[in-house]
């Protein structure tokens, strides 16, 4: 056999297969789709999986951004403390200050300072609320520190201004030599590297501090201690700490019986029954055409429509006249019985012909009685139930399907949440990162008290709530655009020790914008009244209307919902108003006067929002975020700046139109 | 009548109407394959359903470098060798010495596919593969011995072994209905 006769054997063999098909059991479709279906929940469960994750990654971000932003609000506020004290004691403004830290205890300090603004000025608390010590406090105080009452040089100096210059503390440490007479409260990690000198200091010499804090706290405590800084006439250059005032916190057919000898034929579809008598069966007509009827009725009774032709085949081999017709509505069911139909029609024309003669012949064959007996009660035909039971559940098969479609279709109108409309209000705090004061040195005193009030004012930190209206609506199936109008408040306190006005019955609350208009031309200096006062709280008010517009893309977009939103928002500038419990006045800024506020500022947003469909038409969503302001909301001819961050969290009620 | 296009796109949306379209339209055809590689029918219908499972899920894959046919014959294929491996593994080929085979060619053209495929099917599981792949899929032995990790005359003489087999008995059948007039499966 040689090569090309290998090669014929198997394509021959490869051509017999070709166009060969061979028909599947119905199970394969059904075992498959149960294979594609788990497939798709194993999938879903994966990418449920992976969304939870997410979530919980978003939660635990925006948990972690709140909890940094509060602690940089809470630092921030904390360290505002000690500067304020420290402003309050001015270079042109010599002041001698009482202090008594947060614990309660009080802490002596300098007290012949002079100040010819506010001569009554004598004291601060860290808490920014005035306090004076009384002569018999501060003797008891005093006595309290024996060693430094007893140096030899009295001091009275005051402490050098902290904020003005924080990196060479003028505060100066007594030894055990040198009387100190003046001291600063203070805290925070400005106030570190002092402190280890101050410790150095306290090594070196019997600390003047620690006979003030056995005096004031009756203990060294070391959780809760406080500086206390003293200049040194001398020049000495040992600082004395005396303890820190901070806290480190933390789901039919028929059956037709035949006797012996009759056969039962099913057509090959199995929808008609057929009975065929045998070629010697030739009774009496009359008879049989009434067994016909019979079994007619029988049949009309238990098949279905196609039995009925099934019935004319009953005819052929002993019916007369009506034989022809009967035979060629014969149905082509069966060769077989095609045949066998043929031959009776043969023979029973031939009788037929006798018949029609009306001479009586001879029978050629010896004629049989037949009788028919048909079956008393009709039993149903197990093809035929069958039928019925596969038909049944055809109709439950497609009553399911169209379950399954209306689910579908519900299910995706759930997706669909096209157009969308929402209310609702956050609430969260700020603070002002980038903040900062740049404004000409000047050695007049509103310059001095401008620089340090408007860094006051800036680093000061607050609350902002916002209600607001929104729409959005979905770009493709995971992506989103939304927007809308907020009111927004934003509200802080800052201390001031100075109160600014044309006259003394018309002092105001000392603010960058007072401040800034004062200082503007000479003639306006000249004008006005810069009053020292006791520290007091400065209640500050900015509103806002801001318009954010947000691209969001759904993580999760299910009845619950997990979605990131990124955008940018316009803010627009309504009123500022700074106001005070006291005496003084109130001063308003709104838009269209001439203001130290931005009329129009940008800002950039991100966020989650987690949602729950409550209802087919209503969601509700939380939505955590922060928003960071990319310009100073002062103009920049204040020289301040100030660029607040906020961290809110948002209650949004959303109605879905489509 | 669905294009194949419209099929494959209907398929990779994951519409079950189109999955139950495509299959309809492919399902006897393949089933005829994994006939080919199978013993039983009920085994060739497992592979027949694994092996869509496997369409269903690639099909987002199917770049439309070949015909959409070609390439779910290849998963059949691929997806009955996985299955045969296991067995392949217990009872590994092994070169085996060419039978005699008859001297005349015989002739298979008046046989019915089906019989053919029982013939193939009773075939030893190494002849039956190699002779599947070798001989209706086209694949050289050098392709076949790599696929099935096997060295190539492994695999010429399996294909030798098989193709004896098949004559001997094709030469059985000729001399049954030679002397019945029929076939006799």
């Amino acid at each position: 056999m040689n090569d090309m006769e290998r090669r014929k054997f198997e394509d021959t063999f490869k051509e017999a297969f070709q166009g060969a098909e061979a028909e599947p059991t119905e199970n394969v479709w059904t075992n498959l789709e149960l294979d594609l279906e788990k497939e798709e929940s194993s999938r879903m469960k994966r990418r449920l999986l992976f969304y939870q994750m997410v979530a919980a990654a978003s939660i635990t971000f925006a948990i972690v951004m709140a909890g940094i932003g509060y602690y940089a609000i809470t630092t921030r506020t904390d360290s505002d403390a000690p500067m304020q004290l420290a402003a309050s004691a001015d270079l042109n403004a010599p002041e001698s200050v009482d202090t008594e830290a947060t614990t309660g205890t009080k802490i002596p300090k300098g007290t012949d300072g002079n100040n010819p603004e506010d001569p009554s000025f004598t004291n601060q608390h860290p808490s920014n609320q005035p306090m004076n010590v009384d002569n018999a406090d501060r003797h008891k105080i005093q006595q309290g520190q024996p060693e430094a009452q007893s140096g030899n040089k009295p001091a009275a100096e005051l402490l050098a201004d902290n904020r003005l210059n924080p990196s060479s503390s003028q505060s100066v440490a007594n030894n055990g030599n040198v009387t100190s007479s003046s001291a600063v409260v203070t805290s925070s990690s400005r106030t570190s590297k002092s402190g280890a000198a101050g410790i150095t200091g306290i090594s070196g010499n019997r600390p003047v501090a620690n006979v003030q804090n056995t005096a004031t706290a009756g203990n060294t405590d070391n959780a809760t201690s406080a500086s206390v800084y003293s200049n040194n006439l001398a020049g000495n250059a040992n600082n004395q700490t005396i303890a820190n005032a901070q806290n480190a916190s933390p789901g039919n057919g028929s059956e037709v019986k035949n006797r012996p000898g009759e056969s039962e034929n099913y057509n090959k579809e199995g929808t008609a029954s057929q009975e065929r008598y045998s070629p010697a069966d030739t009774g009496d007509d009359s008879k049989i055409v009434s067994d016909k009827q019979s079994i007619t009725r029988q049949l009309a009774g238990n098949t279905r429509t196609g039995n009925m032709a099934g019935t004319n085949s009953l005819i052929p081999g002993n019916l007369g006249a009506s034989d022809a017709t009967a035979s060629s509505n014969q149905p082509v069911g069966s060769n077989v019985l095609m045949a066998s139909a043929l031959t009776d029609n043969t023979k029973s024309s031939a009788e037929k012909s006798i018949t029609a003669t009306g001479r009586p012949l001879p029978a050629l064959v010896p004629q049989r009685q037949i009788t028919l007996t048909m079956a008393q009660e009709p039993q149903p035909d197990p093809v035929a139930q069958m039928f019925a039971r596969l038909e049944q559940r055809e109709r439950e098969l497609r009553e399911e399907g169209d379950e399954k479609k209306k689910d579908r279709k519900d299910k995706s109108a759930d997706r669909s949440e096209k157009l969308w409309t929402s209310a609702g209000f956050a609430a969260g705090s700020f603070t002002n990162v980038n903040s900062g004061v740049n404004t000409p040195t000047s050695n007049n005193a509103l310059s001095s008290s401008y620089n340090r009030l408007a860094s006051q004012q800036v680093n000061a930190a607050g609350t902002s709530y916002s209600v607001g209206v929104g729409m959005g609506t979905k770009l493709s199936d995971r992506w989103i655009v939304q927007g809308g109008f907020n009111y927004q408040t934003q509200m802080y306190n800052y201390t001031s020790d100075k109160a600014v006005g044309d006259s003394f019955s018309a002092l105001m609350p000392a603010s960058v914008s007072t401040l800034d208009k004062a200082n503007y031309t000479a003639d306006a200096r000249a004008q006005t009244m810069l009053v020292s006062t006791a520290p007091y709280r400065v209640n500050n008010d900015s509103r806002f209307v801001s318009v954010p517009v947000q691209a969001g893309y759904l993580l999760v977009n299910k009845r619950t919902a997990v979605q990131l939103n990124a955008g940018v928002s316009t803010d627009l500038f309504l009123q500022n108003t700074n106001g005070s419990a006291g005496n003084l006045g109130m001063t308003t800024e709104r838009l269209g006067d001439n203001t130290t506020y931005r009329s129009v500022n940008f800002s950039g947003l991100i966020g989650t929002e987690l949602s729950y469909k409550i209802a087919p038409r209503y969601r509700l969503a939380l939505s955590p975020g922060m928003r960071y302001a990319f310009n100073s909301i002062f103009k920049s001819s204040t020289g301040v700046q100030a660029m607040p961050l906020t961290f809110d969290v948002g209650l949004r009620f959303r109605y879905i139109f489509h | 009548m669905l294009s194949e296009n419209e099929l494959i796109e209907g398929c990779r949306k994951g519409s079950r109407a189109f999955q139950k379209a495509l299959y309809d339209r492919y399902c006897k055809k393949m089933l005829v394959v994994c006939l080919r590689y199978s013993k039983s029918t009920a085994e060739a219908e497992d592979i027949l359903q694994e092996a869509f499972v496997k369409v269903f899920q690639g099909i987002r894959d199917f770049r439309q470098e070949s015909k959409l046919e070609t390439w779910i014959t290849r998963i059949m294929v691929n997806t009955a060798l996985n299955a045969q491996r296991k067995k392949l593994y217990l009872y590994p080929m092994v070169d085996v010495q060419e039978l005699d085979l008859p001297e005349e060619e015989v002739s298979i053209s008046g046989i019915h596919f089906t019989q053919l495929i029982e013939m193939i099917q009773a075939l030893p599981q190494g002849c039956q593969i190699v002779f599947n792949l070798f001989a209706i899929e086209g694949y050289s032995h050098k392709e076949i011995a790599e696929q099935l990790g096997i060295s190539e005359g492994t695999s010429k003489s399996q294909f030798a072994r098989a193709k004896s087999l098949l004559q001997q008995r094709l030469a059985k059948e000729s001399a049954y209905y030679e002397r019945y007039g029929e076939a006799k499966i």
